[in-house]
């Protein structure tokens, strides 16, 4: 009976031991969150409000959230934002493939260099990039339109689906692909049986990342859309240079609730059938 | 002229900036025979491997498969089964998945697949694991579903890179035994990579040791372990005394007696024919070495010394022996343990019962 009680004293105390004092690296991860998930507290409790646009929302009411789904123009650009960075998240993925497979054979230096570069389109800023991009299709066509949206979106896009795939390619033991070349397989039934299932987690998140950049950006669109194919960051834009109401807010809301919604879906689709063969 | 061999390598080369990895490596391996490439890290047995694979074209030389060139072919052309190190099981197929793969490569009718993936897991003793994942499989048993996979193809050789490598000891030797049965009964071509000499001389019919991209020898187990070539095999295989010596007398065939510094005289093989007077290496095992406990005084093979080191090593003991009027290392001694001891400071006389002159 004695050793019973002594033993849960034990417990008891070793309980109070573990209580979780905040360190200092607790703390900092703390303050980084709030950071990054602050605005869009901002922005969901600005679509709330009644009347203006005010942090904290002073009546609630649901009712520009609803407006946004109903507002021609804006579902119009998210339909055109949608196509725009399925087709730019597609393209992208497809030519950084084998980018990330010819790298992969490259000696070390060389392929460190040739990845830097292929990181490229990320250290120019973006603005001088669709202006250079801008001009040149102006000199070369006179026009623009949504196929050279498209392009300026790949160039863009190209570096996630690069650096993702070329991060699971470093993992994958050649053997696996000598294994399938013993056996008969040509080099395009071993890259379809066995390189590209065990590469898809990468591919998938390259895709997903250029797909998000994609349908949020704006400093591209700006310069090379068409008057009358707008996406949704550029009606955004231009629908604040003249009005300021909670409507913008609750685009915003719809668009962040959006991109989550695919996050949500492809990890799940990356859960289920990848990881099964490649976490061991 | 290639006719007859199921692996033939003539004259391969390979060089790796200013490195020989292969340096002129021929062989030839006979139908259903078992041969194993035996060497340490960085002799280019693993590179010979990849040659025959197809996963590495030499920079000169011939590889042939059953009488076929082959030396430019890939590996998916060759049909040649191959079990890999690490066993490079595609971690997201079941087994019975990646034993079919290349089956249904080759556009086999569905029963006949299924025939022979049974067939395959029932000669590696793994019939009911067929829908587990890699990953879900013990060591043994991954090693055997690539095995398996490499037979499942009918190859026309197999050729496997330190399968057992990965493996616990006593696995490992379980697994030797059932690996050199299954050979047997298949009657099926290997050649086997390995830096464990004990796996080279209880498995093979042949075995070729090489170093620095350099065939040194290439014999069947007894002799390239009771008549190595060099210095080199005799101290890679097994352990070895090498005792400097004058060639004093060519005695019967192929064996000649030699002086030792101390003045002895040994008897030892000549596998080269050796002038009188020149200066030779003489091998000797450790084993060949026998105490001489009555003290009979033979004229010839007989050495003198003073136990230094005592080695228990289980079924055997060891003598470390400092010999007379000899300034070299002291030689090593090995008897059955059942025999008396000696104590370190005893006087000792040995019978040198067998000896090899090294050819360099």
């Amino acid at each position: 009976m004695s050793a019973t009680t002594i033993s849960t004293d034990k417990v008891v105390s070793s309980r109070k031991m573990r209580l979780p004092l905040p360190t200092a690296l607790g703390i900092a991860a703390f303050c980084a969150f709030v950071i990054v998930v602050a605005p869009l507290f901002v922005v969901v409790g600005a679509a709330l409000n009644a009347e203006a646009m005010f942090f904290p929302p002073k009546q609630l009411t649901l009712h520009w959230m609803v407006a946004a789904l109903t507002d021609g123009s804006f579902v119009n650009g998210a339909l055109i934002s949608f196509t725009v960075a399925a087709v730019a998240a597609t393209v992208s993925t497809i030519f950084a493939l084998p980018v990330a497979l010819q790298l992969r054979k490259a000696p070390p230096t060389v392929a460190k260099i040739l990845t830097l570069s292929f990181m490229g389109p990320l250290l120019v800023p973006s603005v001088i990039f669709a202006l250079s991009l801008y001009s040149v299709v102006i000199y070369a066509f006179g026009v623009t339109n949504l196929f050279v949206l498209v392009i300026g979106h790949v160039m863009i896009t190209m570096p996630y689906p690069v650096r993702t795939i070329t991060a699971v390619t470093e993992n994958l033991d050649p053997a696996l692909e000598d294994a399938a070349s013993s056996v008969g397989a040509n080099p395009w039934r071993t890259f379809v049986s066995v390189t590209l299932p065990l590469i898809k987690p990468g591919v998938i998140a390259g895709f997903l990342f250029a797909f998000i950049t994609s349908w949020n950006d704006f400093s591209i669109s700006v310069f090379l859309t068409p008057r009358e194919l707008q996406p949704l960051p550029i009606k955004i834009y231009e629908y604040l240079l003249y009005q300021y109401r909670p409507l913008i807010a609750a685009v915003s809301t719809w668009s962040v609730i959006g991109s989550a919604i695919v996050v949500l879906i492809i990890d799940r689709l990356v859960g289920l059938n990848v990881f099964t063969g490649r976490r061991s | 002229m290639t006719q007859g061999f199921d692996i033939e390598l003539s004259h391969c080369r390979k060089t790796y900036g200013d490195i020989d990895v292969l340096d002129d490596v021929s062989l030839q391996v006979k139908n259903g025979e078992f041969i194993t490439v035996l060497g340490p890290s960085g002799c280019g047995k693993t590179t010979t491997l990849r040659v025959i694979g197809g996963f590495i074209i030499p920079d000169n030389g011939r590889v042939s498969i059953r009488g076929r060139e082959v030396t430019n072919l890939p590996p998916y052309k060759r049909n040649i089964g191959v079990v890999f190190q690490n066993y490079a099981l595609w971690p997201h197929m079941t087994v019975s998945e990646i034993l079919s793969f290349g089956l249904r490569i080759r556009k086999l009718p569905r029963e006949e697949i299924a025939r022979r993936v049974d067939e395959a897991l029932s000669m590696v003793q793994l019939t009911g694991l067929k829908d587990r994942y890699p990953r879900e499989l013990s060591g043994g048993q991954q090693q055997r579903v690539a095995m398996a996979r490499a037979l499942a193809i009918d190859p026309e050789v197999i050729i496997l890179d330190e399968p057992l490598s990965n493996l616990d000891r006593r696995l490992r030797e379980e697994l030797r035994i059932e690996l050199k049965r299954l050979q047997r009964s298949l009657g099926v071509t290997m050649l086997f990579v390995t830096h464990d000499q004990e796996e080279a001389l209880s498995m093979s019919d042949q075995v070729v040791v090489m170093q620095s991209g350099r065939i040194q020898q290439i014999a069947d187990p007894r002799t390239v372990y009771e008549r190595p070539a060099n210095r080199f095999v005799a101290g890679f295989l097994g352990s070895a005394n090498f005792l400097a010596g004058e060639l004093v007398q060519n005695s019967r065939e192929s064996r000649a007696e030699i002086k030792l510094g101390n003045g002895a005289v040994v008897t030892a093989h000549a596998p080269s024919v050796k002038q009188v007077g020149e200066k030779v290496t003489v091998i000797v095992r450790p084993e060949w070495l026998v105490l001489e406990r009555q003290g009979s005084g033979l004229p010839t093979n007989q050495l003198e010394g003073t136990v230094g080191d005592v080695i228990y090593e289980g079924s055997a003991i060891r003598y470390g022996i400092k010999l007379t009027h000899e300034p070299e290392s002291p030689i090593f001694l090995q008897e059955r343990s059942n025999a008396d001891v000696l104590k370190p400071g005893d006087k000792v006389r040995i019978n040198v019962t067998n000896a090899v002159i090294a050819t360099e």
